[in-house]
């Protein structure tokens, strides 16, 4: 369809374009790397990426958003941080949270900080453990781990947690795009103060939080995307491969997920409304949440220009993070950066560094 | 006639202009998202719209009371509501829950057995060569056999006797 839309002049290829979508005729497949499904907990899964080549350095745990589907580190061929990272050596393993129903709605924070995340990392370095002993290698004893936004929270609190636990399973942590200074992340967080956001009225009433409400809310954080959206389809209609892109991330953006209820409530309230990973005084399961007892060194990459979750935002891990802390600013939006080349150039120099 | 059909037949009458039109449209969009963005940052970061967001509140309570009411109406009718689905996906969950945590265990268990194994072996190790050092200092290094295959044979002496009353062990049972 892609091809026969390109054979027409500008104005006809934009309508053919959108009737070829309207009527699903024009798909996208994302999520095309090879892969093997290793663990799966509840609606979550544990995917595993292998090497193209003999591995390099340690094996990568990446945690995505619980808000969005895992395909946007993989949207496109050509256009996947994954696929870069395994050609240029990575072992990944990917934890992808899956579609939490309305019977996980009471499943607390914990459960996906805590119990969910150390099964995974601790089935990824099974794993690789046995695949070094396959080929006769020194097995790895640690992950290097990588979270994006949600997932990068929620990766720099395990991360922390299980330091002060005396747990050695992670290296380093690089966190893209991630929220830490929540009162630092401007619009989003005048939005979401005690004051005006109806926050257990909203969970008792809904259950789970709606990734309709969620989506909504990320457009209304820059009411003039939307034209930006359909400008730049204008502006480069003609470009195949930038169709395939744009009709892909819209795929993704409208593929979101529900926020399990009362994680969301701790989330919202500890984060937003609290800024407890930066002001701390968070409890979760009798241990603290407290960042300055990770004792692994963590490199946070910021979007310059990222409207979820601003440079000041992510860049509250400085000062909050107990070991050593670098930043990264990468030209780009919140999602934009993923499908770029910036990011993956700056992951692989980053895992290559400490290798 | 021209060769693709669907091409549109004023396309080389306006080709001359098309690059400034282009540029127009450009620089009208960004004169049009500079003005709305500051229009829509007022609009959002004003007091009154803040207040808007309070009467989510009340439809997501209006949203929860219709599905009690629904839930309430099916049981009535003795058909099974969302809620009944709910409960019994969450004693799935929980079945599958215990079985992980049995998998964990179960992990960990052999965990522990590799590393016993593997401290067993040391130390036997270790006792061999310590025998084997011992006798060598005792008995002098031996006429007939090379030191090198004296110590195999020692070796193999030494690690086949623990084996040897490991399966007698496992033949008692």
């Amino acid at each position: 369809m892609n091809a026969e839309i390109g054979r027409l002049d500008r104005t006809t290829q934009l309508g053919a374009f959108l009737f070829a979508r309207a009527s699903g005729s024009f798909r996208v497949q994302t999520g095309q790397s090879p892969h093997a499904v290793l663990h799966r907990d509840n609606k979550a899964s544990l995917r595993y990426f292998a090497p193209v080549g003999a591995p390099v350095g340690l094996p990568v745990l990446i945690s995505m958003p619980l808000i969005n589907t895992w395909t946007i580190f993989d949207l496109l061929p050509g256009r996947s941080v994954i696929e870069r990272l395994t050609s240029a050596g990575h072992a990944v393993y990917v934890v992808d949270w899956g579609r939490p129903g309305s019977e996980d709605r009471e499943n607390p924070l914990s459960r996906y900080v805590d119990a969910t995340l150390w099964r995974m990392a601790d089935r990824a370095l099974r794993h690789a453990r046995a695949q070094a002993e396959a080929r006769g290698t020194d097995a790895p004893d640690q992950l290097d781990a990588i979270g994006y936004c949600v997932g990068g929270t929620f990766l720099a609190m395990h991360v922390a947690r299980a330091c002060a636990a005396g747990k050695a399973t992670f290296r380093r942590l690089c966190t893209v795009a991630t929220p830490v200074d929540f009162h630092a992340s401007g619009r989003l967080a005048d939005w979401s103060k005690p004051a005006h956001f109806p926050l257990d009225a909203l969970v008792d009433g809904l259950g789970n939080y709606p990734k309709e409400l969620m989506r909504d809310s990320f457009r209304m954080l820059r009411p003039t995307g939307d034209a930006a959206k359909w400008q730049g389809l204008w502006s480069r209609i003609e470009d195949a491969d930038f169709r395939t892109l744009w009709a892909a991330l819209e795929d993704w953006n409208a593929d979101g997920v529900d926020f399990p209820g009362e994680a969301y409530r701790e989330y919202v309230r500890r984060c937003y409304f609290d800024n407890a990973l930066v002001a701390g005084g968070w409890t979760m399961d009798g241990a603290p949440v407290d960042l300055s007892r990770a004792t692994v060194p963590a490199h946070a990459i910021a979007a310059a220009a990222d409207h979820i979750a601003p440079a000041s935002a992510c860049f509250g891990l400085t000062g909050t993070w107990g070991g050593a802390v670098t930043t990264e600013t990468i030209r780009g939006g919140h999602v934009g950066i993923c499908v770029a080349n910036l990011l993956p150039d700056a992951l692989i120099a980053w895992l290559q560094a400490g290798s | 006639m021209p060769s693709n059909p669907y091409a549109n037949p004023f396309a080389g009458a306006s080709t001359a202009t098309d690059g400034d039109f282009q540029k127009m449209q450009g620089d009208l969009y960004k004169t049009w998202e500079k003005s709305m963005g500051a229009w829509w940052d007022q609009v959002l970061e004003s007091p009154a719209f803040h207040e808007t967001i309070k009467t989510v509140g009340p439809m997501a309570q209006a949203r929860g009371q219709y599905r009690t009411a629904m839930d309430a109406a099916l049981r009535e009718l003795q058909l099974p509501t969302r809620d009944d689905v709910v409960r019994l996906t969450k004693i799935v969950t929980q079945v599958e829950d215990r079985l992980l945590a049995q998998e964990d265990l179960l992990l960990q268990v052999q965990d522990r057995l590799i590393s016993m194994e593997r401290e067993t072996l040391k130390a036997r190790i270790e006792a061999a060569e310590a025998r084997i050092a011992a006798q060598a200092s005792s008995q002098g290094p031996p006429v007939s056999t090379p030191p090198v295959a004296a110590a195999a044979a020692q070796l193999d002496a030494a690690t086949e006797a623990p084996a040897t009353s490991a399966s007698a062990r496992r033949g008692r049972r």
